[in-house]
């Protein structure tokens, strides 16, 4: 990193605390105050310092160098000259020099005392340099921390604008970031301030990132150098935008592939330009931006792929359920329906029946399908909310059951103690979630086997389960199970015929504030339990 | 547009903004011996209505020109005529609504021809004046008997207090039907516990469902309707 000399620092801004701050920041009167001083305590003892006075006012100025810096330093010298030359070299009181002796000692105390002040201012700028080169150390390495962690971009842009302001005198900072239309637009996390000029402002953001070179910026001595580190190309605003009101300073957030946004850095009203060294930081600042912005840019992008990679499998798994689910019953009615019209085949009633009970058949499953088509499509678009309300497990339960077909409902046994506490549910939506387990037990296990709905009390919770006699689910499938068309190998499971019905009982009992997982069942089987919230507990969802 | 199928038959009014679903309704009861209009919209209903006063009406809730649930609320403004609304819609709020707004039953489409035949003909008995039920009410293996208000299950007497008897009975009466938490407590303790809340009437069923119920826990003859009332189902 190159280093220059910081004697154009400006003060404000450095951390120079307690009595050396007020010394740096009235660098020249401190010069004045400390001669003077000097001056006036050496006096009433003229007669007893004799020759020794030099001696003092060294001092004095070294100290104002090493307080203060290099140029009230200087002033301090020729002050304790001239003091010096007025008050202790006789003809007192005038700038007359009798002796020749005392004229070459004041030559000698000019000389040394410029030497000691510009040695001591030296030390000085040598010390806050060091001071601030650890600031700026500290604060570009935290940056880039906070950018390795920080997810959220408001959050950056307030990190990168607070540590602008604390570090290079920044009044304000913002980010300006294209939308998706193209137009540029501050991004969240700076404020802008109410007296700024948006349009005369958006000219020179607009430009900045069209051009893609910065505004305001001073050229570095040696530019090729800084080139390589990332210096920008700058204009001044005349060029932009001529006689413009707008002092701020623009750059580019420039990365290798391409420009992610536009800095825009405003200075304290009645500031001068930054330094150079305070330019350094913004720079440095808005390389780091451009990085987050690059990362986050390129993170969305490969989201969003994954994300259409994800929709598009639905997408095929859901158009091949659908053209399965509903064109099947669909083709069954159509082929039972045309042939009874059919002129040429006579009518026999017996037959009929038995052929219309098999439309009735089909009517049925389509109408399932279309159900749970409907309710996934409600459950995703967030569409279908819960409205909760306390209840008995078994008073769900047994709508849920009585709806089943009778054959059905004979092969269920209950295992439902008395005293369980309420839950605190959707009716409905939880209803709708236990018939699909219901079904998925019937549906798996062999039609002379009973399957059993049970529930026990939990920490804050019911369980609610329903345990089979079927194959099981393997624990490879124990969570897959739950995901939308999913069809495992052989003998495994999905609740309905679309394949989602475990997919919409899971996010039916998510939207609760329950959970829903498979176990094995005693004696082999699954079992699927649904932990609900109970009332006035809060359902440990882990 | 009536339909003139015999002149004494009970009229069914039926909104529905579905030609096919017109039809098909008009066809099923018209076989049973039930006299049909049809009304696409609330308009058309009303216009129907002025003409001659239905026996039962059949609604639908999504018409073109009006909500279901308003034009339900105008028609109970001056008609007492019982209400049967259809709908596709198996959202619970459309439901209660319904129901709130002065409809006697609700079913969701698709619908058996039976399961709507039955439910229009028990708004009829009830409308009648008639008893909707027999003197001994079956389902399962469960007998009540009205007049001598006993019950038993499986041939085993059960004793019930008076007022579970009288909710009971009532609930049977109205088999496979909601029964709202007002019109219970209404029945069965009177209107002016009306508007009672129905906690105490939750704790009395609780207390019934143990005693009639095979499984207490899970209930197969009184089912809970959320937020709207209960259902004795005999299925």
């Amino acid at each position: 990193m190159r280093t220059e000399r910081r004697s154009d620092v400006w003060p404000g801004d450095l951390d120079v605390t307690g009595q050396g701050a007020w010394a740096y920041r009235h660098g020249y009167l401190v010069a004045v105050l400390a001669v003077a001083g000097t001056l006036a305590a050496l006096l009433p003892l003229r007669a007893l310092v004799a020759d020794v006075w030099g001696w003092a006012l060294l001092l004095a100025v070294a100290f104002v160098g090493m307080s203060t810096g290099a140029g009230p330093a200087v002033v301090a010298a020729v002050l304790a000259f001239l003091g010096s030359n007025l008050l202790f070299v006789r003809p007192y009181y005038t700038f007359t020099v009798a002796e020749p002796a005392s004229l070459a000692r004041l030559a000698l105390l000019l000389a040394f005392a410029l030497l000691a002040g510009m040695q001591g201012g030296r030390l000085r700028e040598d010390q806050l340099d060091a001071r601030r080169n650890e600031r700026e150390a500290w604060a570009l390495s935290e940056l880039g921390a906070r950018m390795a962690l920080e997810t959220s971009f408001p959050a950056m842009v307030a990190f990168s604008t607070a540590a602008l302001e604390r570090l290079a005198g920044v009044a304000y900072a913002i980010v300006w970031l294209p939308d998706t239309a193209g137009a540029l637009a501050p991004a969240p996390g700076g404020v802008p301030p109410a007296a700024m000029d948006r349009t005369a402002v958006a000219s020179y953001v607009d430009w900045v990132y069209r051009e893609v070179k910065a505004v305001g910026f001073d050229h570095p001595s040696d530019p090729d150098s800084a080139r390589a580190h990332g210096w920008p190309v700058s204009v001044p605003r005349e060029t932009v935008v001529p006689g413009s009101p707008v002092t701020d300073l623009f750059l580019p957030l420039q990365t290798a592939s391409g420009v992610e946004g536009v800095l825009q850095c405003g200075m304290p009203s009645g500031r001068r330009s930054p330094s150079l060294a305070e330019q350094r930081l913004i720079v440095l600042t808005a390389q780091m931006l451009s990085g987050f912005l690059e990362n986050r840019r390129l993170a969305d992008a490969a989201a969003q792929a994954e994300g259409a990679r994800q929709a598009e499998r639905l997408k095929n798994a859901l158009v091949a359920s659908v053209s399965h689910e509903l064109k099947t019953p669909l083709a069954a009615v159509t082929a039972v329906v045309t042939d009874l019209l059919d002129p040429a085949v006579p009518l026999e009633e017996a037959r009929t029946r038995e052929r219309l009970g098999s439309v009735e058949g089909d009517l049925a499953r389509l109408d399932a399908s279309i159900g749970d088509l409907l309710d996934t499509a409600r459950l995703e678009t967030h569409a279908w909310r819960p409205d909760a309300d306390d209840y008995e497990v078994g008073e769900i339960a047994g709508v849920v059951v009585a709806a089943l077909r009778a054959r059905d409902r004979e092969r269920v046994a209950f295992a439902v103690p008395d005293g369980l506490p309420d839950v605190h549910v959707d009716f409905g939506q939880v209803a709708r979630a236990l018939r699909s387990l219901l079904e998925n037990a019937l549906q798996y296990s062999s039609p002379d086997r009973e399957v059993l709905l049970g529930a026990d009390p939990a920490e804050g919770a019911v369980d609610v389960w329903v345990s089979d006699h079927g194959r099981g689910v393997p624990d490879e499938e124990k969570q897959l199970v739950f995901e939308k068309f999913f069809r495992g190998g052989e003998g495994a499971r999905s609740a309905s015929s679309t394949g989602l019905g475990l997919s919409i009982a899971r996010e039916i009992v998510l939207a609760n504030g329950g959970t829903l997982w498979v176990q094995d069942a005693v004696g082999g089987g699954a079992r699927f339990v649904m932990r609900l919230p109970a009332v006035g507990g809060a359902c440990d969802a882990s | 547009m009536l339909r003139e199928t015999a002149g004494r038959q009970p009229l069914v009014l039926v909104i529905d903004d579905e030609p096919q679903i017109r039809r098909a309704v008009e066809s099923i009861l018209d076989v049973r011996g039930l006299r049909v209009a049809c009304a696409a919209d609330g308009a058309e209903a009303l216009a129907i209505t002025l003409d001659e006063t239905p026996e039962v009406i059949v609604l639908d809730l999504s018409l073109p020109d009006t909500d279901g649930i308003e034009l339900l609320r105008r028609l109970r403004s001056w008609l007492a005529v019982p209400v049967l609304v259809l709908s596709v819609r198996a959202d619970e709020r459309d439901k209660i609504g319904a129901l709130e707004a002065g409809a006697d039953d609700y079913l969701t489409k698709p619908f058996s021809a039976g399961e709507l035949a039955a439910r229009v003909k028990a708004l009829l008995r009830r409308a009648s004046g008639m008893s909707a039920a027999p003197a001994v009410i079956r389902a399962g293996e469960l007998a009540i008997d009205l007049a001598r208000r006993q019950v038993s299950r499986a041939g085993e007497p059960v004793a019930l207090t008076p007022i579970e008897f009288d909710l009971l009975a009532y609930l049977a009466s109205n088999a496979d039907r909601v029964v709202t938490w007002g019109q219970i407590i209404e029945h069965v303790w009177g209107p002016e516990y009306a508007a009672e809340d129905s906690s105490v009437l939750r704790v009395h069923v609780s207390n019934l469902r143990k005693k009639i119920e095979a499984h207490p826990s899970v209930p197969r003859y009184i089912l809970t309707e959320p937020r709207v009332g209960f259902r004795f189902s005999t299925r």
